[in-house]
């Protein structure tokens, strides 16, 4: 795999994973 | 009919709850299937860049305009396109018939999709049993699915009464789960079924991962190039139209936008409920499934087994074959191979039936809150319905009717009702009505750019799609110019069928109004 590959990777699956921490953390405190 | 007195709709139980239905809906086949296949074909690594694109302009947008516009529509007890169209424009008589798409949409593909899921759960017990042990290339997989689903005879299967079998058992555990209800069926088997699904997917990606250099007569061919595969980027591809459109049109597939089905699911929402956190963290759970779990499994071991030039070829021959002869090759060459072939095919069964519950839904609900059904009745009905085109799915599927229902369903009907989904939002209900139903109860606020993009840029984007898949595909299409001959006349009677399906509920939701106007001046 080259470096622009890995770079690609690393940021989507990155930001996906962040977001999703993110907006799971948050859901699970009011899950009424 | 078995009319009942009016009772207030049910709701869902926990907030995780409908986020995990939605994320199940939105979860399936093409998360694991379709979007490696996509990526590959569309510039590796540089496909991402349209893919988020499209994420952030069209599906995020959409994903909010729905979960809004249903639980608004939910407030007034109407939970399908059709009364929930009507609430955001009462004005206008006509409106209602445009909502028939969001009905008609998920039962066709509800369908299709559960015979193809019956498949999944029959390979998921050939896998324990070794059924297929003997299929050692792709020649012979192949042979073994066609004789499967009925296309041939060879020493595997002699007629479709296995794969009617499993259907009848698949149709029957979707039928199961929406009779339970949304809480006790619904909400329970989404939950539980994205546990498993994550689990399964977990421990073959982990498979996958560890595999390393299978074939030592081919030091190449390693996990670590299969990821270079998928992830390289060429740059070069980015000038192209398709590999936009190709982006633009796995997000649609993969969030299960412009269906009608998160109307539904977001119709049972309480009025306060938190719709704009909830759809975000619906939407970003479907993308670990689709983006890390489903980017790690088949194009990795494919690679590993296969090398470069026939992931190439596995690659073009699409995501059906990727799914169905690839990985269970692949998995028969690892230890414990039965066992990892059958957690591939189970949790491709569990993302199809959290997928095919929320495509029957709509049609349910529609017979519950329009005709004042009871579940059961309701449930019925559309079983029975459902039950009777499903024969012209199994029994024709070499004529076409899988393809021919999914281009003008799964492909042209979403974006066109995605379109006036979104116009009605921001235009007719209004961005300003919108955008304070949208933060209503909120957990979050969504960047006020949203509000310009949810009102310009996802309208022009959706119209840019669709007038390129009618330049492409739709007139070709529709004038049979890719249909082989012999299929033709198969074709047209199918579609007569589908006019005929599409008017028989465009007449369902003329009487209905009729009862409700009739109920309305009695009161």
């Amino acid at each position: 795999m080259t470096w622009g590959g890995w770079i690609l990777l690393a940021v989507s699956w990155g930001a996906i994973l962040g977001l999703f921490l993110l907006c799971l953390g948050r859901a699970l405190r009011k899950n009424k | 009919m078995a009319e009942r007195h009016k009772e207030p709709r049910e709701a869902w139980g926990s907030r995780l709850g409908v986020i995990l239905a939605v994320a199940g809906s939105a979860i399936g086949l093409g998360n694991f299937l379709r979007f490696p296949v996509q990526a590959a074909r569309n510039g590796g690594g540089a496909f991402m860049v349209p893919y988020f694109i499209s994420f952030l302009l069209l599906g995020l947008p959409l994903m909010w305009v729905e979960w809004t516009t249903g639980r608004f529509g939910g407030g007034f007890e109407r939970g399908t396109a059709p009364g929930i169209f009507e609430t955001l424009w009462q004005k206008n008589r006509f409106i209602k018939y445009f909502g028939v798409i969001g009905i008609f949409g998920p039962t066709v593909i509800f369908v299709y999709y559960t015979y193809i899921e019956s498949w999944l759960l029959g390979y998921s017990v050939f896998a324990l049993t070794g059924k297929y042990a003997a299929c050692q290339d792709q020649a012979s997989m192949t042979a073994f699915l066609h004789a499967y689903q009925g296309l041939t005879q060879n020493e595997h299967f002699s007629s479709i009464s296995t794969a009617y079998f499993f259907f009848l058992i698949t149709f029957a555990v979707n039928i199961g789960v929406i009779v339970v209800g949304l809480r006790a069926g619904i909400e329970r088997v989404c939950k539980l079924g994205m546990l498993v699904l994550f689990v399964c997917a977990v421990v073959i990606m982990i498979r996958v991962m560890t595999l390393g250099t299978p074939d030592p007569a081919h030091p190449e061919w390693t996990v670590g190039n299969g990821f270079g595969f998928l992830w390289n980027p060429q740059w070069a591809e980015l000038k192209k139209a398709k590999v936009w459109l190709a982006a633009a049109g796995q997000i649609f597939f993969t969030l299960s936008v412009g269906f009608g089905v998160i109307l539904t699911y977001a119709s049972y929402l309480r009025k306060q409920d938190d719709v704009a956190l909830s759809g975000l963290t619906a939407a970003t759970t479907n993308e670990i499934a689709e983006v890390i779990l489903g980017g790690s499994i088949v194009i990795p071991a494919a690679y590993a087994f296969f090398g470069h030039q026939g992931t190439t070829e596995i690659a073009a021959g699409g995501a059906f074959n990727l799914g169905f002869v690839t990985m269970p090759l692949v998995l028969q060459q690892v230890a414990f191979g039965g066992f990892f072939a059958f957690a591939w095919f189970f949790l491709l069964f569990v993302a199809g039936v959290t997928s095919s519950i929320s495509l029957a839904l709509p049609a349910v609900a529609f017979l519950e809150d329009e005709f004042n059904l009871d579940r059961k009745t309701a449930s019925i009905i559309f079983a029975v319905a459902t039950f009777t085109l499903c024969q012209i799915v199994i029994f024709f599927l070499g004529y076409g009717a899988l393809d021919e229902m999914d281009f003008w369903i799964g492909t042209v009907s979403v974006v066109v009702f995605a379109a006036i989904e979104v116009i009605l939002f921001a235009w007719v209900f209004g961005i300003d009505r919108a955008w304070t139903e949208l933060h209503s109860g909120s957990d979050i606020r969504i960047p006020r750019i949203y509000r310009y993009i949810i009102k310009y840029v996802t309208p022009v984007f959706l119209f840019l799609i669709l007038g390129f898949w009618i330049v492409q595909d739709a007139w070709p299409t529709l004038l049979l110019q890719r249909t082989e001959t012999q299929k033709v006349p198969f074709v047209i009677t199918l579609r007569v069928l589908l006019v005929a399906l599409f008017a028989a509920l465009a007449f369902l939701v003329w009487l209905a109004w009729r009862k409700r106007e009739g109920r309305g001046a009695e009161s």
